[in-house]
């Protein structure tokens, strides 16, 4: 295995947490998401040789992360069959992952996500992992007062949905 | 659910998902080696190999046309001109698609690079309906000015027919084609779903640009 490599592997394995959020809020099925994995892992290396160290690592991994699954679509069976290696190349150990450690709320909430327009969602998923407005700002390339406003309209949202949530739970 | 709930429910899932996820490293690997799925590299190639060969079909279609004209066969040129001219249209269209391409970075900011991507799927989609209309033009390149003056009027009737004809067909097909017409069948007979899903998505994508 060569530097390049191996420098890869300690890339995503650092960051496979980011890779995996990012395509399960993109891909509701299985299938689709591993398949999006794929394709953000292949152009992570094909982008490694132009990293900058102006951005964090963990931004840079953000932008293709997120241009990718913007951008996915479902390919055609040919191209799959001729792109897809079968097994899973980030996979959770445990099967029972989501019954386990998955509360209703978390549910919920990944539901909503999912149900974001793409843009929205990767303003909200990078405002989910910590990320300040102005650094979603610079990501986005929009302004960080854009950034706040589309926010909150989304928390609103989501607050709305979750108390109809609860009320048709216990009503 | 409060702000700070919310943040909490993520990061709780933030770290459980940590000692969940396992990265299986031979399959990174060889999917490094993978040169098939290269999407920006793949929507290069193409536009590369479809100017290769449009340059010297347009050379070969001007100097056909200006041969015409040499030789007073004024429909041959009308007809070979016009396809001459709708192919250089298309060839600069494949320039500029080449220079978006060499825009998108799939590590530059999200904004800009979805809008050019989007651009070029539809672009790239506008630029085939428009090619539709060559269509016409191929039933005026064996037009003869001598045989319209010397046959009976059966010879230009029938001519006038297949090119009006060809010339609907053509509109209609654009038409069919529109990014507008959701439920086409034509669209949907000639591009399946995979095909159309991108074209789809990047309008969605461009529509929702335009809120930031």
């Amino acid at each position: 295995m060569d530097k390049k490599e191996e420098k890869f592997l300690s890339l995503i394995e650092i960051h496979k947490r980011i890779i995996y959020k990012v395509a399960n809020g993109y891909c509701k099925e299985v299938d689709e998401r591993e398949d999006l994995i794929q394709e953000i892992i292949i152009q992570l290396w094909l982008s490694l040789d132009n990293y900058s160290d102006q951005y964090k690592l963990s931004t840079w991994v953000y932008r293709i992360a997120l241009n990718t699954s913007i951008s996915h679509y479902r390919k055609n069976k040919t191209r799959k069959a001729r792109t897809t290696i079968l097994s899973p190349v980030i996979e959770l150990k445990n099967d029972d992952y989501q019954s386990r450690f998955e509360s209703e709320d978390f549910q919920l909430l990944n539901k909503l996500i999912q149900e974001l327009k793409e843009i929205d969602k990767g303003i909200f998923l990078l405002y989910l992992d910590g990320f300040k407005y102005k650094e979603i700002a610079e990501i986005m390339a929009i302004s960080p007062s854009n950034v706040s406003s589309k926010i909150s309209r989304i928390k609103k949202a989501l607050k709305l949905e979750f108390k109809k949530n609860k009320y048709s739970n216990y009503g | 659910m409060d702000n700070n709930e919310l943040i909490k429910l993520w990061s709780t899932y933030d770290t459980k998902l940590d000692n969940v996820l396992s990265l299986n490293r031979d399959i990174a690997i060889s999917l490094t080696k993978q040169k098939l799925d290269k999407t920006i590299s793949g929507l290069y190639l193409p536009k590369m190999i479809a100017i290769i060969i449009g340059i010297p079909y347009t050379i070969l279609l001007s100097l056909v046309t200006i041969i015409a004209i040499c030789a007073d066969a004024y429909f041959v040129a009308l007809g070979f001109g016009a396809i001459a001219i709708i192919m250089v249209t298309t060839l600069f269209v494949y320039f500029y698609h080449l220079y978006l391409i060499r825009q998108v970075k799939l590590s530059g900011d999200i904004i800009s690079t979805q809008q050019h991507l989007s651009r070029l799927k539809i672009s790239s989609y506008n630029c085939l309906r428009f090619s539709i209309f060559q269509l016409p033009f191929w039933s005026v390149c064996w037009v003869s000015v001598d045989a319209i003056f010397s046959s009976s009027i059966i010879y230009i009737v029938v001519n006038l027919c297949v090119f009006m004809g060809l010339s609907y067909l053509a509109f209609w097909l654009y038409k069919q084609l529109s990014l507008e017409n959701e439920e086409g069948r034509i669209k949907n007979f000639l591009l399946s779903g995979s095909e159309w899903e991108p074209i789809i998505k990047s309008t969605k994508i461009l529509e929702q640009l335009k809120g930031y």
